[in-house]
């Protein structure tokens, strides 16, 4: 295993990537835990450079990754395929996903594709109704 | 009967200082051309948003229709076209057109028809396209797609909503 060298180090301070229409911070508190806050619009534009931050996050196998959604403002088809990706990831290396603060947009769409139940997830306030 | 014209051009141009017309009804019909680059879905996004606020649309509603006019796009530039994301000077376009369908009871519609002169491609990016036609499908109340070699025309029909109430001092 290469991992160890893959291995980022914690990082109290939330750091925040800017990634055109979504910005990306992510905060790793202590290495077995990751959040990562997403504001803006998750699309075809944003998604490759999204998942790349993530990916290169997983590498470090965290017990959790935190996907947290209440600044998103735009979720697509695009989003939703970044979402399934990593929903296997996890699933396989043993990291615990949880999306939180899903808005009502993400809901709707996991819910168009039959796929609501797969997530471990919370809505923001107000999103609970479509 | 020829075409309508961009009537919305000029209440949509951001920043140009002096353009901020004032009118009493919006563009009944809404009409403009994209490059077929990843940016498309995004500019789309921000115009059928704007002209569906201005015609008061119900917000849930507006949400559901940006998101499948979306689809349609992104559908043109990624499978119509087969353009990837660092391509930024592809020659293809989608056109982008839509308007409102009063019906006989005064409810009305709103109608998009995104076409692209691109090659149609079934399936072959296991599953991601499903799910834009999916996604499409459940946003609207009809859906049609006419798919030929030499281009995709996507009508989406949005579900009915109420007469606008027409407030007069």
């Amino acid at each position: 295993m290469t991992s160890q060298a893959a291995r980022p180090e914690p990082v109290n301070e939330p750091v925040r990537t800017d990634l055109g229409s979504l910005s990306v911070t992510v905060w790793r508190p202590a290495v077995p835990h990751c959040t990562v806050l997403l504001a803006g619009e998750i699309d075809m534009i944003t998604v490759p450079d999204l998942r790349a931050c993530v990916l290169a996050e997983l590498q470090a196998r965290p017990l959790t990754l935190v996907l947290d959604f209440r600044d998103v403002t735009f979720f697509g088809s695009a989003g939703l395929a970044f979402l399934i990706e990593i929903w296997d990831i996890t699933k396989e290396q043993n990291t615990e996903l949880y999306l939180t603060s899903v808005t009502r947009g993400v809901a709707r769409l996991l819910d168009i594709v039959g796929l609501a139940g797969m997530f471990r997830s919370d809505t923001r306030p107000g999103a609970a109704t479509p | 009967v020829p075409p309508p014209p961009d009537q919305d051009e000029q209440s949509t141009r951001r920043g140009s200082a002096g353009h901020e017309a004032i009118r009493d009804a919006p563009a009944s019909s809404l009409r403009f051309v994209l490059g077929a680059d990843f940016s498309a879905s995004s500019v789309a996004r921000d115009r059928v948003e704007q002209w569906l606020r201005a015609h008061r649309w119900p917000t849930a509603q507006i949400d559901e229709l940006v998101l499948a006019v979306s689809e349609a796009v992104s559908n043109s530039v990624e499978h119509g076209y087969g353009v990837s994301r660092d391509m930024i000077d592809h020659v293809g376009a989608v056109f982008v057109q839509s308007a409102i369908i009063i019906e006989p009871d005064g409810f009305r519609r709103a109608e998009f028809t995104i076409r692209d002169t691109g090659s149609w491609r079934d399936r072959a990016d296991g599953g991601r396209r499903g799910h834009g036609l999916l996604i499409m499908r459940s946003c609207t109340d009809e859906l049609i797609i006419d798919g030929s070699p030499t281009g995709t025309t996507v009508v989406l029909r949005s579900r009915p909503v109420p007469p606008q109430l027409r407030v007069t001092r």
